[in-house]
């Protein structure tokens, strides 16, 4: 009897079931026709509601909400800024504008949007897969749907041990961190933390190692006319007197610009690796260096570069900064964006002897354009308007 | 190998208690009616999930009829990675409790209290579990003995592991309990 029970609850396993709830990011799609349909489209205005590079063309304020598309305001009353409506353009990282016509990025796509009626942006090119680098629009597996966006959602996974453990994994496609561009000397004006710029009849874009030249001078017909083999590490792109200074992990790199359509490489200021944005003015140079995430272990300075000889570039001084982002100079004022240290304007009269004139320390800040009678601070929930004595004059975020 | 020494010390204390005789009397024992059984053992079976493990139990109640027990058991449950300790109620029926050796049925019900826990990452919760077993006692005539058992136990506990999410596993183990001790 004893023997009959042992055997027959010996037979017993163990019993085993796993609940498994965790967070993912989940796609949501849209069918590819959809997709070509909505990508470009104009549409009503809407918060700014994670905000990325800054463009300010002549009234208007482009702003970009990263991966959706671009926040047209009217800033012609910079009391009242107006926000007039929002151009959706999928997997978007950075803008530039010649003309009246803007280009922007769809991940690795390159679009041309005519903006005379700047109520009614018309699209009327699109290079495709021009961007080497760049996030790839994410699809389903039948590769008929496009995600245009993700979203969190808890998921639940009940299974019998005895199953295969088949994990589920929430797709993320963080779109290529590239940052701002800059055109000196026009109505045109991008933030110092710009990878997209034009120069005369050439748009300048740059990611990780490469730079593209593309001949714009036909608004209707966009055409890459060379890719250039970069450094590691490309960030920024910045224009002034027929130079391009671009920002990268390692330090300033110029090129000329009398070949347009094949800079050439002239000289180099190296730094430690940090994440480093640059602006210029006159022959100086003003680059953030930065510690954090990406950056590494870079010290947090600000280093004022001569660059009279532009094959030579020379360090006139370094200042120790708290954690600084992008910049911007206009005549003796530099303004140096902080991070969650807020942002500080500084006299740059003389290089070597800087004065702090003031300081913000409330608003986290990452880049900033300079207005005749106010700037523009990009903060992570929307752009924020002083005047140069640091009174905030509107939000832009809040329209 | 740990648990193998864990087991076979815990016996030789309970063995080396009995070499003393007992200080009360086996009629101070029946008046008392007080009755205690410490044993240890084994917990084995398919484990095809989890591991097999020690096993220690102490009993401590009353007789309640000449061949009834009553009584509240706790101890230990240790298996590789998680320890829990029961809290039970346990009921013996003795069959022949005036003989030398008495053969008996017990069983026992009740909850597990998850002891293993790592900061905030792993818990445990225990949950229910319930025993059937028999065994024999052998009487040495003054009211202690030692007592040999073989039993079935069902088991079901709650691990939780909060990395990256949170997973819970509930686990319901069928397994033998084999082990030794001693009565007084």
């Amino acid at each position: 009897m004893i023997l009959i029970t042992l055997v027959s609850f010996w037979s017993c396993k163990d019993k085993c079931s796993e609940k498994y709830t965790y967070t993912v990011e989940v796609p949501v799609y849209l069918s590819k026709t959809d997709y070509n349909k909505e990508n470009g489209q104009w549409k009503e205005p809407h918060h700014v509601l994670n905000t990325g590079k800054i463009f300010v063309r002549g009234q208007y304020v482009l702003i970009t909400e990263k991966g959706k598309g671009v926040h047209f305001i009217d800033n012609s009353n910079i009391n009242v800024p107006k926000n007039i409506g929002f151009l959706q353009v999928y997997g978007n990282v950075d803008i530039a504008v010649k003309g009246n016509t803007l280009y922007l990025d769809s991940y690795r796509d390159l679009f041309s949007f005519d903006i005379s009626d700047i109520t009614n942006p018309v699209r009327i090119g699109k290079n495709e897969n021009v961007f080497k680098y760049r996030a790839t629009a994410y699809t389903n597996l039948t590769k008929d749907s496009v995600a245009i966006s993700f979203k969190t959602k808890q998921l639940t996974i009940t299974r019998d041990c005895a199953e295969p453990y088949v994990p589920f994994f929430g797709e993320t496609t963080n779109s290529s961190s590239t940052l701002a561009s800059s055109n000196s000397g026009s109505q045109n004006q991008a933030g110092s933390m710009a990878s997209f710029l034009t120069v005369g009849n050439y748009l300048y874009t740059v990611e990780i190692n490469q730079m593209y030249v593309f001949d714009v001078t036909d608004s209707q017909k966009t055409t890459l006319v060379n890719s250039i083999n970069l450094d590691w590490g490309v960030e920024t792109i910045f224009a002034s007197d027929g130079k391009l200074f671009l920002g990268t992990r390692t330090g300033m790199r110029i090129y000329s610009l009398a070949e347009p359509t094949n800079p050439k490489f002239l000289g180099s200021f190296e730094h430690a690796i940090s994440c480093d944005p640059v602006v210029v003015q006159n022959d100086l140079a003003y680059i953030t260096t930065r510690s954090g995430n990406m950056c590494r272990n870079g010290q947090n300075q600000l280093d004022i570069v001569s660059i009279a000889d532009p094959q030579n570039p020379q360090l006139i001084k370094s200042y120790e900064m708290q954690n600084p982002h992008g910049l911007a100079v206009k005549g003796n004022d530099l303004i140096v964006c902080e991070g969650a240290f807020g942002f500080k304007k500084f006299d740059v009269n003389d290089p070597k002897n800087i004065i702090l004139q003031k300081n913000n320390s409330e608003l986290y800040s990452f880049d900033v354009i300079m207005l005749p009678n106010s700037f523009l601070i990009a903060s992570r929930n929307g752009i924020y308007q002083y005047n140069y004595d640091f009174q905030l004059i509107s939000q832009i975020s809040n329209l | 190998m740990k648990i193998l020494f864990v087991a076979v010390s815990t016996l030789f204390i309970s063995m080396q208690a009995f070499s003393q005789d007992s200080l009360k009397t086996q009629t101070e024992h029946k008046k008392s009616r007080f009755w205690h059984n410490s044993e240890t053992g084994f917990s084995v079976g398919n484990a095809n999930y989890f591991s097999n493990g020690f096993h220690f139990q102490t009993i401590n109640g009353f007789r309640v009829y000449k061949n009834a027990y009553l009584g509240l058991a706790t101890g230990l449950d240790m298996y590789r990675d998680a320890t829990l300790l029961p809290v039970l109620l346990h009921a013996r029926w003795d069959f022949l409790p005036e003989k030398k050796i008495s053969p008996y049925i017990g069983v026992s019900g009740g909850r597990t209290l998850g002891l293993t826990k790592m900061d905030n990452i792993y818990s445990l919760k225990g949950g229910f579990t319930g025993e059937i077993s028999t065994g024999f006692k052998v009487n040495r005539g003054n009211g202690t003995g030692y007592t040999f058992s073989l039993g079935y136990r069902y088991q079901k506990f709650q691990e939780k592991w909060n990395i990256g999410g949170e997973r819970t596993t509930d686990y319901g183990l069928n397994r033998f309990v084999i082990r030794t001790g001693f009565f007084f």
